[in-house]
């Protein structure tokens, strides 16, 4: 190999995605089998699985054979493969924020709930004016819990409206 | 062919102006749901049902069918706008259409998308209006293993016709039919539920769609200041909605071809614009000199799959009038409001009443040429969407998905979904699987499962029992020959590469 080369990431994530998703499947079909009363319990659920075990296990090896045929990148390509670390930093913080979210909501409601989660959300995609971060997040959680609620006739769970 | 008595008659009930009051007001209605995510065209028509009760029959179906067509080209705006298919029916439309808007030609896509909605619902209805007794008594003979492998078809399509590598695909649409099983089974089997009685009615199939679709693009999206990342392209200019229009009215094949194809599978119950537009999709990129560039913003993917999923309205309207079976949650409400009304859909209705019949299918044809109106102002006000910042329009949309998604299952299941779905989707983006196989699973899987059961009650376990099916046959040649050209260039590409 040259000085220029880097080595290239080894595909983890998306070995154990592959992998993940192929346990879950056979687990799935083994539940739905084991508890099935007769052939058409599972006559779509485990051969669709199976092949789909398949699919996802041709997947891995797929990203295994490809990443040991080109384990090194030249520099320049190096630098593009791994420049999506911090916008997945973002997505990743912006994920637990919405899971947050929707986990307090039975709690405080949809008005309280909305209101704090679009100030966090425009806190963490970097908003700092707390006038607009307020203004705005009471300018849209109101109006659209209000109209679901009044207009809709849905009944949404809520602490303050 | 065409009753001329019961036509003129159909005229004479049109020409009352009581009849046509009702079909602005349903267009917008119809537009306004199926633009925003987690409402859809079912809950406006369920919703506005109960306002139909003091009108006549006729005005009170234009008014349904009116929201009907209006919402159909509604969803195509997030859809293009902000890759969220505002309906199941608009899944195709964002393939092409969002990748042209981020390329700042949302205007373009905008105004293709409708003239693509407007001809394909003439396109439906025309044909509606020529075959509605022909096509009652063909519809019978599809059995469940026709059913089948219209469902299989539609997965395998997405799975195989897309830009990852197949087993990528199968993978993805698999998990989609595995997602669709859980619940209680046709034959009463809770399976995957982990005891929560919440999960007893399945996983919901419109948050899932946006949690997948919506919420993992909108992870991808955070950290961005706009959809479009040129400034220079962040405009919305009226002539660019005509350009596409005009580009639209270029292509009359494509949007024929779309729109018949969407009316025979519309005609399909249980079957609908769902897997219309798909279909239509799937066969215009096959058919198309540079099938490498759909789902990088190709105009023509976005006519086939607009011309479709409106077209199948006039198709599931057939099965409607003729059988009196919906074809899919809209007609089902218009099906509420036939008995709503005292009437009964099928071959009777339509023996004695072909003038009814009639008027509804000219009002339908002239609901087409005004949502050409309204939905150009509306598409111009909704362009405006690129101006807007994302780092206000993520949390926005958001709320919006979560708040509508809570409206449609009445309880914490559809946000819960919504955000399931949004991680495990944006995982697949990250790894290169096609959401859209799984979205298209989740569709079908269900439908797939009931027919495959009952084909298997039918003929017994014997598989030769097919060989008697020749539309089956037919169906299922189809299928191989459209998959085959893919994984036959997937396998020359594999041996090159291996040389």
């Amino acid at each position: 190999m040259t000085s220029e080369n880097q080595l290239k990431q080894f595909p983890l994530g998306n070995i154990l995605f592959a992998l993940t998703l192929a346990a879950t499947f056979g687990y799935y079909a083994y539940g739905v089998q084991a508890a099935a009363r007769g052939i058409t319990d599972w006559l779509l659920i485990v051969p669709a699985a199976g092949i789909g075990i398949t699919a996802l296990l041709i997947n891995a090896g797929v990203e295994v054979i490809n990443w040991s045929r080109c384990r090194y990148l030249p520099s320049q390509d190096f630098a593009n493969s791994t420049k999506g670390g911090a916008p997945a930093l973002s997505a990743v913080l912006f994920m637990g924020l919405l899971a947050l979210y929707v986990a307090l909501i039975p709690a405080i409601g949809f008005d309280l709930g909305s209101f704090l989660f679009i100030c966090l959300a425009l806190y963490l995609q970097g908003e700092r004016r707390w006038w607009i971060i307020l203004g705005f997040s009471f300018a849209i959680s109101a109006p659209v819990v209000m109209l679901f609620i009044e207009l809709l006739n849905i009944r949404l769970p809520t602490l303050l409206i | 062919m065409i009753n001329v008595d019961a036509f003129q008659a159909a005229i004479n009930l049109l020409s009352t102006p009581a009849a046509w009051l009702v079909v602005p007001p349903g267009l917008i209605i119809g537009l306004f749901f199926g633009s925003i995510p987690g409402l859809s065209i079912s809950i406006a028509m369920a919703v506005f049902l109960p306002a139909t009760l003091y009108m006549d029959f006729l005005p009170a179906i234009l008014f349904l069918t009116a929201i009907f067509t209006g919402g159909g080209f509604g969803g195509a705006i997030p859809a293009i706008m902000l890759n969220i298919p505002g309906t199941s029916s608009s899944v195709a439309t964002a393939f092409d259409g969002y990748p042209m808007a981020r390329r700042g030609e949302h205007a373009q896509a905008l105004g293709i998308g409708l003239i693509g909605s407007v001809l394909g619902t003439l396109v439906g209805y025309v044909l509606l209006l020529l075959t509605v007794q022909f096509i009652s008594h063909w519809v019978l003979r599809l059995g469940p293993t026709e059913m089948l492998v219209i469902a299989l078809w539609g997965v395998t399509l997405i799975a195989v016709l897309n830009d990852a590598s197949v087993s990528k695909g199968v993978s993805a649409g698999i998990l989609g039919i595995l997602i669709s099983t859980i619940g209680y089974s046709d034959a009463g089997q809770m399976r995957g539920t982990f005891g929560s009685m919440y999960l007893l009615d399945g996983i919901p199939a419109i948050p899932a769609l946006i949690g997948f679709f919506a919420a993992s693009e909108l992870f991808n999206l955070v950290g961005k200041q706009y959809i479009v990342d040129d400034s220079s392209l962040r405009v919305v200019k009226f002539a660019n909605i005509l350009n596409g229009m005009g580009y639209a009215f270029s292509k009359p094949f494509q949007l024929l071809r779309g729109g018949l194809m969407g009316a025979v599978i519309g005609a399909i119950p249980g079957v609908g614009a769902s897997i219309a537009n798909l279909a239509a999709y799937a066969t215009a990129k096959q058919r198309s000199k540079e099938p490498e560039s759909f789902g990088k913003g190709n105009p023509e993917g976005l006519i086939a799959a607009e011309s479709a999923n409106s077209s199948s309205e006039g198709g599931s309207m057939i099965t409607l009038l003729a059988l009196g079976i919906p074809g899919g949650a809209g007609t089902a409400v218009l099906l509420g409001a036939f008995a709503l009304h005292n009437v009964t859909g099928g071959p009777r209705f339509i023996r004695e009443n072909t003038d009814i019949v009639y008027a509804l299918i000219l009002g339908n044809m002239a609901q087409a040429l005004l949502l050409l109106f309204i939905g150009t102002v509306f598409i111009f006000l909704a362009g405006y969407v690129v101006k807007l910042s994302l780092k206000l329009m993520i949390p926005v949309v958001m709320v919006l998905s979560v708040v509508g998604s809570y409206a449609i299952t009445g309880n914490m299941v559809g946000p819960l979904t919504v955000v399931a779905t949004g991680i495990i989707g944006w995982l697949m983006r990250r790894y290169g699987y096609p959401v859209s196989a799984t979205v298209v699973g989740l569709l079908v899987g269900g439908m797939a499962e009931g027919e495959l059961a009952r084909s298997m009650q039918i003929s017994g376990g014997d598989i030769s029992f097919i060989a008697n099916r020749p539309i089956t046959l037919v169906l299922l040649a189809l299928l191989l020959l459209s998959i085959m050209p893919r994984i036959a260039k997937g396998l020359l590409k594999r041996r090159r590469a291996a040389i």
